[in-house]
């Protein structure tokens, strides 16, 4: 008699789903929006990290070398560090004399006036350099200090102090764009949550009357309550996998658009990867938004 | 003991409105019973209290001999099982047809599909509605949804039918339609308790009437006219 029953609640709450059209569509079409729109903000979100990741990693901090220094004596060095005598390091690149005048060289082109002075000077101006990135980028201060204090009989200097500057302003940077998406990622969640479930209780208004009529033929109030939530975690599925192809279409569309401002870049590329689970979690957050809504809502209106 | 038993039952609303007031009366098994009286009598009170919809603030319901106030509201679904009701809006699901109208009362009390089918099939016909099994409320009469109605109070064959105006948005016709129904239900021994203020009806029932009037009994005649005393 049990299953009987829960196949008959499964039922019910499948055929509310389908056969009230209108206001499933009306319930459907806000509850997508309100998923797009999270959508959107996890994967703004997702690029904003990227491009901070990226800024983050480019970054450093090099180490000078005295030219009295060997090469395997600077491997050495580079070795330790990266066998984390320091754990705030995250890489280190070793760049010999030779590669930082390549590097110059490529840099500043092949000019005639350059390549006059260093015939002048006749050696290689250019020292040796380990460049060091942090995980962090307020770790640069201590890394600094441990450099010294560990190899300073071999370095001639570090670059920390020039960079300081600009260092501090792109870490202020990074605070200020990462919690405001923070923030905003938040507000829009809220935002998107509060509308579901407003919409889902007014769909269920609608019942309302219904469920009174349920009791009064002597159904229980779980046998009331299951179709319910059924209907809303519907609801949530099929919201779900709307604004989920809508953000797919968004996706594709603005690829060519962001190709014209950044160069290098394919939106499409980029978030194919986590395209999946994030469509995923969004079915996942959808259907169990539609559950708690509607358990709000049926909750309410059984209460008597 | 009879089937139903007020004692002494007041009822008064949470904004001070006293619908009933030391009602007492005793309905037997099988009785076929008018509640007359005009609107805002009480009517609909009393019988929300036999149904337990309802619950007295002072004095009791007996059902079966046992206090409806003492029943576990777990159990309460259940208990309401004993009873039909019946409704001057007919009160169907409009989201289904009107064989699964009338289906849902015994799909609640987990009946097998095949034991369902059958006994729709034959209220179907009892009502006369076989033909519009699969139509859904908005596309059948006032008449023919009360019928429908009717049919889902009583399939699961409770002890109790409760009319509550049944015929009060229905044409004359439709109207009669429905009494010869509750009669006929009445004649395979179910109570029938109808509350109406349709003169005519009463009067050629000729059957137990209750006059209310301000919340207390006035009149309770075994073959009753719709008398209203001055």
């Amino acid at each position: 008699m049990k299953t009987i029953k829960l196949a008959r609640v499964l039922r019910e709450g499948v055929q509310n789903f389908y056969r009230d059209k209108w206001l499933t569509l009306a319930t459907v079409i806000i509850m997508s929006l309100s998923l797009y729109l999270i959508g959107v903000a996890v994967f703004l979100g997702f690029g904003v990290l990227h491009v901070i990741d990226s800024v983050e990693n480019r970054i450093n901090v090099s180490m000078y070398f005295d030219f009295t220094v060997e090469e395997e004596q600077i491997l050495e060095i580079k070795k330790e560090l990266e066998e984390k005598s320091i754990e705030q390091v995250q890489g280190v690149t070793y760049i010999s004399r030779e590669q930082a005048l390549n590097d110059f060289l490529d840099r500043e082109g092949d000019s005639k006036e350059i390549q006059e002075a260093l015939d002048m000077i006749g050696e290689n101006p250019l020292p040796a350099s380990l460049v060091i990135v942090a995980h962090n980028t307020t770790d640069y201060d201590s890394i600094d200090q441990y450099l010294h204090q560990e190899y300073g009989e071999y370095i001639m200097n570090t670059n920390l102090e020039k960079n300081k500057g600009v260092i501090e302003e792109l870490q202020k940077f990074i605070v200020f764009v990462r919690n405001g998406g923070i923030i905003l990622g938040f507000l829009f969640a809220v935002i998107a949550v509060l509308v579901t479930l407003n919409t889902v209780r007014m769909s269920l208004y609608a019942h309302r009357k219904e469920f009174e009529v349920m009791r009064l033929v002597g159904a229980s109030n779980l046998y009331i309550k299951i179709p319910t939530l059924v209907e809303g975690m519907l609801y949530g599925l099929a919201s779900a996998i709307i604004a989920s192809i809508f953000l797919v279409i968004t996706i594709f569309a603005i690829n060519p658009f962001a190709k014209q401002i950044i160069e290098n870049i394919n939106v499409v590329d980029f978030y194919s990867s986590s395209m999946i689970q994030v469509v995923l979690v969004l079915i996942i957050f959808g259907i169990v938004l539609g559950l708690i809504s509607s358990f709000i809502a049926v909750q309410r209106y059984l209460e008597k | 003991m009879k089937l139903i038993n007020l004692e002494n039952v007041s009822k008064e609303y949470l904004d001070g409105f006293v619908a009933l007031e030391d009602v007492s009366c005793a309905i037997d098994q099988g009785e076929f019973v008018s509640l007359v009286g005009s609107s805002g009598a009480g009517k609909s009170t009393l019988l929300k209290m036999i149904y337990a919809e309802e619950f007295p603030s002072d004095g009791a319901v007996y059902f079966g001999g046992r206090n409806i106030a003492d029943i576990k509201r777990k159990i309460l679904p259940h208990f309401r099982r004993n009873f039909g009701t019946v409704f001057q809006d007919f009160k169907l699901l409009t989201q289904k047809t009107v064989f699964e109208n009338i289906a849902y009362t015994l799909e609640v009390q987990g009946k097998s599909d095949a034991q369902i089918e059958e006994e729709v099939h034959n209220m179907l016909r009892i009502v006369g509605m076989s033909n519009q099994a699969h139509k859904y409320p908005h596309q059948i009469s006032g008449g023919e949804q009360q019928r429908v109605s009717l049919a889902r109070a009583v399939i699961h064959r409770p002890r109790v039918l409760i009319a509550d105006e049944p015929t009060g948005n229905l044409d004359p016709i439709s109207a009669l339609d429905i009494v010869k129904l509750l009669l006929k239900i009445n004649s395979f021994g179910t109570t029938v308790i109808l509350a109406t203020h349709d003169k005519s009806i009463v009067d050629k029932l000729n059957r137990r009437v209750i006059l209310m009037d301000k919340g207390h009994i006035m009149r309770d005649d075994l073959h009753g006219k719709y008398i209203i005393s001055g």
